[in-house]
């Protein structure tokens, strides 16, 4: 097999000429000539300023010796509560839902403060997973720019006295019948609903509206249409042989991803004793993370990608032939499944009601229904519907609405005219917004009723019918704020906490489940999760074909192909909602590797036909205008290889106006220009080319590792994968090095004169399945939040200073139209043979007896050098005292994302150092963990199970990628992948011995598409 | 110095088979039933005042053969027993405060039994013995310390004699070589003395240039010793709110040290106790031997005790903190005392003579390796370690007699910080 060339940007596909240009390891130049050669320019250093830093310094110094040592106090509980022992994290179940994502979750707790966020391994919907918006949620508790008081007209009031007005104000518009909505994100939460259906009937003149800020409308409608049931089908990806995705990033952000990503993974991972892998098709028209984890992936316009199911659907039952590229092999691939008995499931990402109906027929066709698609116990991940919308903004528009409460919902951002909207909402007689932080709405509402932080709150979940979770708070709440159950129940005059409303609303689910009803409430409380009999017992309603005709004909009418065309997409940066959460800011796309902002995203040979090539190397990509939809919009367009031609992407979730802090105010809002919450718009055109750049916060670019085989020959193969039934005959196969079997080529070249390494205990090592890896990035955030790794900002990012320990590098390999995508989680390989322990001049970083390279932050004189012969570029620099550890305090540029406020470093987790300005820090393979995991053991003196120590990221993943342990124990499962014919290490051809091995990418698929 | 403890074991000797079995009984009643019971017999804590507890079972009279007294022994042992018999008084005992007694079956022996009940009977005659062995034990440390500080001004002494010593032979080898012998014209012999500098020596170069380097060597010593020990506070005893004394209670009370610290085992940190764990006795004993009740009412503020009743609000008291590690150094409690089995001692000195608590180890880099260096680890009795096979093939072999700390990876960087 002829060996692969893999590469991270366009640039470099041409490796012949362009690729010495490309591979400059440092973003800057290193100063080494200034002064000697080039003048010093004004600003720079000079002698003077380094005599004043030296007196400083030295003066410092010595009054610093010459203090006292402060007195520390230490104060210990009056009464200790049983369960809380100082220094030890307890962990309390809870749920993390917004945005249609549901994960159950453990709240980690050191010594009252919530810390961390790990899924809930008991859950039967998340199954321990977690998402990466799940892992940053914890830092949203603490920001100082929440609202600490209710506020009335913009001054800070009590509660009583918030309550007595917005009561009479209620009452007084009840009196006159004036229309009150409540509009609302989906409320999975059964009381919550209860409680609203309590204050309706108390206040008949008011009604509740479901807004979704990325709109499930048209597959909920469809469902109605086709089902006679309003809610979400139930997917499952693990029943599936055959999965066909029109659009639908179902494993990083559609629908419940953590669920689907979890189940659907379940069939892809392979072993030798098992080979039954399910085989995913992916048509669509911009590259997402879950088609990187395709076997075959099509790529179509935003239209055809709309239309694809009709016309599938026409080709499978009267052989119509199709326009659109692919159909016809999908077809096939369905026929072929349909007529040997296998099951198939398709989800369709679009937003209309009609596409959707056309893909229930197909899924019938294929007898899908009731084997991998259920339409019978309702799914409540997202309820919202644009019938809903469309009547309320009617409304608003005409003057009849009087008075607007927002639930969790921020309408003048996720509207489509938003802002108009916002004046008409500035003027109704009651506005009533209860975020929790300033947002485009809260700032036009009268009144601010501040609800707490979902890690504040008592709360229940019903995302399936018969499961049902509570949420419990764990701490007190920050600031002054309150639930909005609790507000509302004040208002509609229910007695009582929310707490008692939840419990009394359990009544109904737990009386006779347990011997009674406290054992049900806290054993549900304990475990996170009841699951009422009978719920794993799946029906579905039986299918109504009536639609069908109509709605091919709708569609075929509406989606018609034009030059260019716009297809909106979700990324793992969430829906907007989020925005003001550093973490997610700065955790990079998948597929574009940006971070801190939207663009568009485009086919490259497109880019250039506009001459707005970006020049990569600086990080510059040329600002472009499209009109969209009747709107101007001007943003910096990146050339994406497998962007179908003729399609533009650009994604929600940016462009935020008026958050807590302005450096999350990046990018344009896409909802504002969104007609009716349609993903697709093909009446686009090409305005034009600014010819001026954007400096975008791109990162892997900057940190390529090099191409560069053995003798400068060949191309390295970093990423390694084969085929399914090439797996079969040879499990080794595509695990090669130089063209040889990976085993027989390590036996042969890799030998030493050095004695070898002796661990006499553990032997810590990780391995990473290539085939599990959907590129989420839970992982990264998790790592981010358990080692305190700063958050860095856009401009710090842009000078390639990201600090993550752990990243998820994106390569692609094949044609630049429609190339495959892998990922590959890059963290500190952890070398026997480091080559950064060599280089450092103060022993900083070693090795250990159980072998791991080893960071000893207080001993390091940042002198970098590890971080340049680091073959992986793993290595980070502290350039500011991001977390505040500096003695003298910290001498940043700025602080804008306020990482040192007292109440954000509440976050940190005190078993792991904050590391302070001028050294290197890197992934320690959470060694934090190890050694609580060997205590354990020690205290129960026991030797160490496996699989007992997980590290963050680990835990994080919803699809189980990472398997960490001991490799000198032959019984644990990490020593048996790692002898794995599939495993091997990156480039550990040059002698680094890595701790990591990664497990070769196994597609299902011919030869004919690899 | 060795005298001087054989004289301390002599006096200790007569004072062990003084007080006999009431006193033996004290120190039982304390460390059995003294978390629940007053010591003094006279309060009533979480268990009722024991104070003539023997003559109201012996006034209950014969039962199933069995008298008052025996009875009280089988309540003693396991309270269900008397109960499941029916008899009557324990049935009503039983009803106690609803709090029910543990059970020392197993735990104390007869003799043992014999000790306690002995001291209750009579508990004046255990009291006033002094606790002389251990003042005795502490000169002793002292006299030890002393006994080394000699040694070492011994060896400088000797030292300096040497350096004297070696000063004056090379004077005289000087002179002697600057001496001339010459031949008078006489025939006789005369000896010419070297010629004396007349520069007094402090004028001299050699001496100065000595000097400068004594002074430049002495300062860069101790800026140098001064700059590691930044940060460092051995000795550090602060004035803490209460004047809490360890010398009474884990000295002469001999209350183990993790029933207040009882985290220690397995938590982190050996946790500062909170004030409720203070009033299991306290509740009891109001008045302390040295302040009063003093000292005793800041307990009682602290946790809101009002004398019958938690009744005020209540004030957590701020310690001020001895021990301090720097934020990157990793330190777990449980570690050392739970899974390495170290002495509490070993790391905060006789805490138990200490009426005020000091730093006792300098926490330094140096001092906690030093002792990973020299500690060995529970390695056969604690089964974790089976995970190191490869030592336990040289013990079995014989080739390795011991695994300290450091064999198994203790004294690597990452082990205590990250």
């Amino acid at each position: 097999m002829q060996e692969k060339i893999y590469w991270q940007h366009i640039e470099e596909i041409n490796l012949s000429n362009n690729m010495e240009s490309n591979t400059k390891e440092f973003a800057e130049d290193l100063p080494v000539l200034q002064g000697i050669v080039e003048p010093i320019s004004d600003n720079a250093h000079n002698r003077r300023d380094f005599l004043k830093s030296l007196g400083f310094t030295v003066g410092a110094a010595t009054l610093a010796a010459s203090c006292t040592i402060p007195e520390r106090k230490s104060i210990p509980f009056v009464n200790r509560p049983e369960d809380i022992m100082p220094g030890m994290a307890t962990y309390y179940a809870s749920v993390f839902a917004q945005g249609g994502d549901y994960v159950s979750i453990l709240v980690k707790n050191r010594d009252g403060r919530p810390i961390k966020i790990e899924g809930n391994p008991d859950s039967i919907i998340s199954r321990g997973g977690t998402s990466a918006l799940a892992q940053a949620s914890v830092v949203g508790l603490y920001d100082s720019k929440r609202y600490q008081n209710p506020k009335s007209n913009g001054k800070e009031v009590k509660w009583s006295e918030i309550d007595k007005e917005i009561v009479s104000k209620l009452d007084s518009l009840k009196a006159s019948n004036g229309r009150v909505a409540i509009l609302s994100s989906t409320i999975m939460s059964p009381s919550s609903n209860a409680l609203i259906f309590q204050f309706l009937a108390k206040y008949p003149n008011a009604y509740h509206v479901t807004h979704d800020m990325v709109s499930f409308s048209g597959l909920i409608q469809a469902t109605e249409m086709s089902f006679g049931k309003k809610t979400l089908p139930d997917y499952h990806f693990d029943k599936a042989d055959v999965i066909v995705s029109i659009g639908a990033d179902f494993a990083a952000t559609w629908g419940n991803p953590v669920e689907y990503a979890s189940k659907y993974i379940s069939r892809r991972k392979v072993s030798k004793e098992n080979t039954n892998m399910s085989r995913h098709i992916h048509v669509e028209a911009l590259p997402s993370a879950t088609s990187a984890t395709a076997d075959i992936r099509i790529p179509v316009s935003a239209s055809e990608e709309a239309r694809f199911a009709a016309d599938l659907y026409n080709a499978l039952t009267s052989g119509t032939a199709s326009s659109i590229k692919g159909v016809s092999e999908v077809k096939e691939e369905l026929m072929k499944a349909k007529v040997s008995g296998k099951t198939c499931l398709i989800v369709n990402g679009s937003n209309d009601a009609n596409v959707q109906v056309i893909t229930y027929a197909i899924n019938s066709f294929l007898g899908a229904i009731g084997t991998t698609v259920f339409v019978g116990k309702s799914v409540n991940y997202k309820k919202g519907t644009q019938a809903e919308i469309d009547a309320f903004v009617a409304e608003l528009n005409n003057g009849t609405l009087k008075g607007l409460i927002c639930i969790d919902s921020n309408p003048v951002y996720s509207l489509p005219n938003g802002e108009e909207l916002g004046k008409k909402i500035k003027n109704l007689e009651l506005s009533v917004s209860f975020s929790d932080k300033i947002n485009e709405t809260s700032e036009v509402c009268k009144f601010i009723c501040p609800d707490n932080n979902f890690l504040e709150s008592w709360n229940d979940y019903e995302p399936k019918e018969g499961v049902y979770s509570i949420a419990q708070p764990a701490i007190s709440p920050l600031f002054n704020t309150r639930q909005y159950q609790q507000s509302l129940m004040k208002w509609a005059g229910v007695e009582g906490t929310y707490y008692d409303f939840i419990k009394k609303n359990a009544m109904a689910i737990g009386n006779g489940t347990y011997h009674n009803f406290d054992a049900f409430w806290e054993y549900t409380l304990q475990k996170g999760e009841y699951v009422a009999p009978g719920t794993e017992i799946l029906s579905s309603s039986a299918f109504n074909a009536s639609n069908i005709a109509s709605a091919l004909g709708q569609v075929q009418a509406s989606y018609k192909k034009s030059e260019l065309e716009v297809r909106f997409y979700q990324s793992i940066q969430g829906d907007g909602s989020m925005a003001d959460n550093p973490f997610i800011q700065e955790l990079p796309d998948p597929i574009t590797r940006m971070t801190w902002d939207n663009y568009f995203i485009a086919n490259p040979k497109w880019v250039e036909s506009k001459g707005a090539n970006a020049i990569l190397n600086e990080k510059k990509f040329a600002i472009i205008t499209l009109k969209i939809n009747g709107k101007d919009v001007t943003l910096p367009v990146i050339p994406v290889a497998g962007v179908a031609e003729g399609t533009i992407g650009v994604k929600y979730g940016f462009g935020r106006k008026t958050t807590s802090n302005e450096a999350y105010n990046n990018g344009f809002n896409v909802y504002s220009i969104l007609s009716k919450s349609a993903n697709v718009s093909n009446t686009a055109s090409f305005v034009s080319n600014s010819g001026e750049f954007a400096k975008l916060a791109s990162v892997q670019s900057y940190f390529t590792l090099t191409h560069k085989g053995l003798g400068g020959e060949k191309t390295r193969n970093l990423i390694k994968e084969t085929t399914l039934s090439e797996y079969i005959k040879n499990p080794e196969s595509g695990n090669t090095i130089g063209g040889k079997g990976r085993k027989a080529w390590i036996d042969h070249h890799l030998v030493t004169l050095y004695p070898k390494v002796e661990m006499p205990g553990h032997q810590w090592g990780m391995v990473i399945d290539l085939n599990s890896c959907v590129g989420c990035s839970a992982c990264v955030v998790a790592c981010s939040i358990e080692n305190n790794v700063p958050v860095v900002g856009k401009n710090e990012v842009y000078r390639s200073h990201d600090m993550h320990w752990l990243r998820i590098d994106r390569y692609h390999t094949g044609s630049v139209d429609n190339p495959d995508v892998t990922f590959q989680p890059m963290l500190c390989q952890h070398c026997d043979n480091a080559p950064c322990e060599n280089v450092c001049p103060v022993s900083a970083t070693n090795h250990s007896s159980d072998g791991l390279n080893q960071m000893a932050y207080n001993r390091c004189i940042g002198t970098r050098y590890c971080a340049n012969n680091c073959p992986y570029k793993v290595r980070r620099f502290n350039w500011f005292d991001y977390t505040g550890s500096d003695s003298f305090g910290a001498i940043n540029d700025e602080d804008s994302l306020n990482r040192l406020d007292p109440i954000a470093r509440m976050v940190l987790n005190p078993d792991v150092v904050t590391r302070s300005r001028g050294v290197i820090e890197k992934c320690s393979f959470c060694v934090q963990k190890i050694q609580a995991g060997k205590l354990e053991a020690k205290k129960e003196s026991r030797e160490l199970r496996d699989g007992e120590i997980k590290t963050a990221c680990q835990s994080a993943c919803a699809t189980n990628a990472i398997t960490f342990g001991d490799v000198n124990n032959k019984s644990t499962l990490v020593y048996q992948m790692t002898n794995d014919e599939r495993a091997f290490g990156v480039i550990e051809e040059i002698y680094t011995k890595p701790s990591v091995s990664y497990l070769t990418k196994v597609r299902n698929r011919d030869h004919k598409h690899a | 110095m060795s005298i001087y403890l054989l004289a301390c074991l002599f006096t200790l000797i007569p004072l062990s088979g003084y007080a006999q079995d009431a006193k033996a009984g004290k120190t039982l009643f304390r460390s059995k039933c003294g978390s629940c019971h007053d010591v003094s017999l006279k309060q009533k804590m979480t268990g009722p005042a024991l104070e003539g507890v023997i003559d109201r079972w012996k006034a209950t009279g014969e039962f199933k053969g069995k008298s008052g007294e025996e009875w009280l022994k089988s309540w003693i042992l396991n309270w269900n027993d008397p109960v499941a018999a029916g008899m009557p008084y324990a049935v009503k005992m039983k009803e106690y405060d609803g709090s029910a007694m543990s059970v020392f079956a197993g735990q104390i022996s007869d003799a043992e039994m014999a000790n306690i009940l002995a001291y209750i009977a009579n508990p004046a005659s255990a009291s006033p013995v002094k606790a002389e062995g251990a003042g005795a034990d502490a000169k002793a440390a002292k006299s030890e310390e002393g006994t080394t500080s000699n040694y070492t001004i011994g060896i400088i002494l000797a030292f300096v004699f040497l350096l004297l010593l070696v000063y004056i032979l090379g004077k005289t080898s000087k002179e002697v070589e600057g001496m001339e012998l010459s031949k008078e014209e006489d025939g006789s012999f005369k000896l010419t003395l070297p010629k004396k500098d007349k520069k007094p020596f402090y004028l001299k170069s050699t001496f100065k240039s000595a000097l400068m380097l004594a002074v430049v060597v002495i300062l860069i010593f101790s800026i140098g010793k001064s700059a590691i020990g930044l940060g460092r506070q051995q000795g550090y005893q602060p004035t803490q709110p209460i004047r809490f004394s360890h010398e009474l209670h884990a000295g002469k009370n001999k209350i183990n040290c993790q029933y207040c610290h009882f985290t220690a085992a397995d938590g982190k940190h050996a946790n500062i106790p909170s004030v409720s764990t203070c009033m299991n006795c306290h509740k009891a004993v109001n008045q302390g031997p040295k302040y009063g009740k003093s000292e005793i009412q800041k307990i009682y503020d602290a946790v809101g005790w009002d004398g019958t009743a938690y009744t005020k609000t209540p004030k957590p008291v701020k310690w001020i903190r001895i021990h301090n590690l720097p934020d990157h150094v990793y330190f777990n409690h449980a570690q050392h005392v739970n899974a390495g089995k170290v002495e509490c001692q070993t790391c905060h000195g006789p805490i138990e003579t200490m009426e005020e608590v000091y730093q006792y180890a300098p926490l330094s880099m140096g001092w906690c390796i030093n002792c990973h260096r020299n500690h060995d680890v529970q390695f056969v009795d604690n089964s974790y370690y089976k995970v190191f096979e490869k030592y336990h093939k040289e013990m079995k072999n014989g080739t390795r007699k011991r695994v300290t700390v450091s064999d198994i990876g203790g004294t690597e960087c990452q082990k205590c910080h990250y």
